[in-house]
């Protein structure tokens, strides 16, 4: 029994005819702008699968765009550990989790940043692993207490060892994907059952927008693509800067990146079951900044999912991020639009939903506590309005009559507690109560939470022999897991 | 004269290559000092543009293409200048470091120096220490600014710092380093001479590391 992925697509930003005009720039811009590639094996993948190849710039037909689709999976599952954790991407189904790799975290109540370090990886990741509406694990942090060949591995260990869920993951490098391949199914134990259940995945920031390969990137990806285990493509442009200004521009440069990877994961391994990674950013015309919280974020991440559901291709995308650099109320409005927008708009995969700040910059703890609470509230919207005999009421109507009042009824005891969402960091109390008992804001609140959660909550571990075995054959690092 | 510095400015401010081109052409055509066309027309127009772009009322595009007007001034002019044949502020070789193709925040950081009077020496994407170290000998500038985006690279910058230091060149220049998860404190490790945080401020830096 999977993890349940509600369904949404309720908020579609783009009509039909709106969808084939962006499909049909796209696949102009690949037949006559192309993608620029200098990495061999690419570039050979590409000529033997049609494309008109000059120097390093590719153009990708059509044809070559149907045929990659044709054989791309509709349907994708990523594992977790426990079976009960899997998460089926396909369709409209909508699952929500951490994200981001951030170098620095905010400590509890904190106000400045500090390095973040394997610990964090940790934590956070047996947090995640404790929230009930987190459905997967982006590995959630960068450490830099660790040399940088380790840190794929390292990564990976702190995140499989402290969650149950599924762990998707940068992993650095060929080297590291290889490392991190290996770890993987030494705990699934071996190559047949890590392919039958991937209880891990790659993140492949292969495209540096616009249209442009990143070589060694590119390299991580094919090698990943060879093994047959699950990718997700990214591609994060800001539009302004590296995409053009207007929403509908930077969808249509968006979308023909993604095409383009799709094609080439398809060229390497036809059936690769890959995620279309729209991560459509907004460049703040002010700095050149990079926007996570801008409202046109969560509207284009919509329309994108609109597109990929047109592919029939799973969406890997971005919601729940915000350029604020406090748990505060511009964090909570920003995280809620954009989230509430990408699961609405039928997002398969929305990273970046859990512990974000200052967009990609920073981790937070009490602040995935409170994302916890703003994706439970979307995952409400998505759930709808039920309308069933029982839900309509009449019955209940009829027995209550003009004056009297449902608290008693059995209507209510047996629906109040699944018809409303029930915070539990949000303050519902009376404003008395509220004073005497300190005047915490919300962030106070989630602080204290987070500190009893942690407390509460051990890591699940891996099986004893597992994680000797782990342990023998790659240098783990320390990070005090309790 | 007044006049033709004004309008000089003015052109700048809105963007108008050409026309700052043929202005300055103009000015020296008249005989003006062209150290006072720099003073009173391209470094005016650009100072207007600061102060605009600091109240919020210019957005990063302007900007840029006023400093693109800028740029399109100085050709003109740099030939007809005393020696050192520029502002006066130096030259500043300016690259993404090894392993990181990402130069969106490079590039602008660099024409918002060029807009500043730096004289800029673009080393491009992906750039070894070697290629610094090449660079800072051939064109000793006063400044090098490194970029990076990926926490995978970033550590590059510190290689290149050190690589300085090993041919001698460190204290020949100011280091200046940015990208989004490049911090101060991460700067001051590496023995960076300064950080900004966003391109704005990267002129100001540079401006004071020079002073």
């Amino acid at each position: 029994m999977a993890r349940a992925g509600l369904e949404g697509g309720q908020y579609q930003p783009l009509t039909q005819a709106q969808i084939e005009d962006i499909h049909a720039a796209s696949l102009k811009v690949l037949a006559e702008t192309g993608v620029h590639v200098e990495n061999e094996r690419a570039l050979a993948l590409y000529r033997a699968g049609g494309a008109q190849v000059d120097g390093s710039r590719v153009l990708i037909s059509a044809a070559m765009v149907e045929a990659a689709l044709a054989s791309t999976p509709a349907r994708v599952l990523l594992a977790g550990r426990d079976p009960q954790q899997d998460v089926v991407l396909e369709g409209r189904r909508v699952y929500a989790g951490t994200g981001g790799s951030p170098t620095m975290v905010l400590d509890p109540g904190a106000d400045t940043l500090r390095p973040a370090t394997l610990r964090d990886v940790a934590d956070m990741a047996r947090l995640a692993d404790a929230l009930a509406h987190c459905d997967f694990v982006v590995v959630p942090i960068h450490p830099t207490d660790v040399p940088e060949a380790d840190v794929p591995v390292n990564r990976f260990y702190a995140c499989l060892s402290n969650t149950t869920k599924h762990v998707m993951g940068g992993v650095g490098s060929v080297e590291g994907a290889r490392a991190v391949i290996e770890a993987a199914e030494m705990v699934v134990g071996g190559p047949d059952a890590l392919r039958a259940r991937p209880i891990v995945s790659a993140i492949t920031s292969w495209m540096v927008s616009p249209l442009h390969l990143d070589t060694g990137v590119t390299d991580i990806l094919l090698t990943w693509c060879e093994q047959g285990l699950p990718v997700a493509l990214s591609s994060a442009p800001m539009a302004g800067s590296t995409s053009p200004v207007t929403l509908a521009g930077t969808l249509v440069q968006l979308n023909a990146e993604q095409l383009s990877g799709v094609v080439l994961t398809q060229l390497v391994r036809p059936g690769t079951p890959v995620l279309a990674g729209y991560i459509p950013g907004v460049a703040d015309m002010r700095t050149g900044g990079y926007l996570g919280g801008a409202i046109e974020f969560g509207m284009m991440q919509a329309a994108a999912a609109q597109m990929a559901h047109f592919y029939c291709v799973p969406i890997y995308g971005s919601g729940g991020m915000t350029d604020a650099k406090l748990p505060d109320a511009q964090a909570g409005y920003e995280k809620m639009a954009t989230l509430m927008l990408a699961a609405m708009g039928g997002c398969n995969y929305i990273h970046h939903a859990f512990g974000m700040l200052t967009n990609m910059n920073a981790a937070s703890l009490e602040q995935a506590l409170i994302d916890n609470e703003v994706v439970g509230m979307a995952a409400r919207v998505l759930r709808g309005v039920e309308v069933t005999e029982a839900s309509l009421a009449a019955e209940a109507i009829a027995r209550v009559g003009p004056g009297g009042h449902y608290l008693m009824d059995d209507h209510t005891l047996r629906f109040m507690r699944s018809e409303f969402f029930y915070p539990a960091v949000a303050d519902r109390q009376n404003r008395a109560t509220w004073e005497a008992q300190g005047k915490q804001d919300t962030r106070a609140r989630a602080v204290a939470q987070v500190a009893r959660l942690l407390e509460r909550h051990t890591a699940p571990g891996l099986p004893q022999a597992v994680d000797e075995a782990v342990r023998h054959r790659f240098r783990i690092h320390t990070f005090d897991a309790t | 004269m007044a006049n033709l510095m004004e309008k000089i400015a003015s052109n700048l401010y809105d963007g108008e290559e050409d026309e700052v081109a043929e202005l300055v052409q103009k000015a020296l055509d008249q005989g003006m000092d062209p150290q006072d066309v720099l003073q009173d027309g391209l470094l005016a127009g650009m100072d207007e543009v600061g102060k605009d772009f600091k109240a919020g009322d210019l957005y990063v595009p302007e900007v840029l293409i006023a400093a693109r007007a800028m740029h399109a001034g100085m050709n003109v002019l740099r030939p007809f200048l005393a020696e050192g044949g520029g502002t006066g502020m130096g030259k500043c070789v300016v690259a993404t470091v090894e392993g990181d193709l990402h130069d969106i925040g490079k590039n602008l950081v660099k024409m918002m120096l060029e807009g500043a009077g730096f004289e800029m020496i673009d080393l491009g994407v992906d750039a070894k220490a070697e290629t610094f170290i090449d660079a800072v000998r051939e064109h000793r500038p006063k400044l090098v600014g490194m970029s990076a985006l990926l926490t995978t690279t970033m550590v590059n910058m510190k290689a290149t710092i050190e690589a300085l230091q090993e041919a001698g060149l460190r204290d020949s220049v100011k280091v200046m380093v940015g990208g989004a998860p490049v911090t101060a404190a991460f700067a001051a490790e590496i023995g960076a001479d300064g950080h900004a945080p966003d391109a704005a401020s990267a002129v100001d830096l540079a401006r004071a590391l020079i002073a």
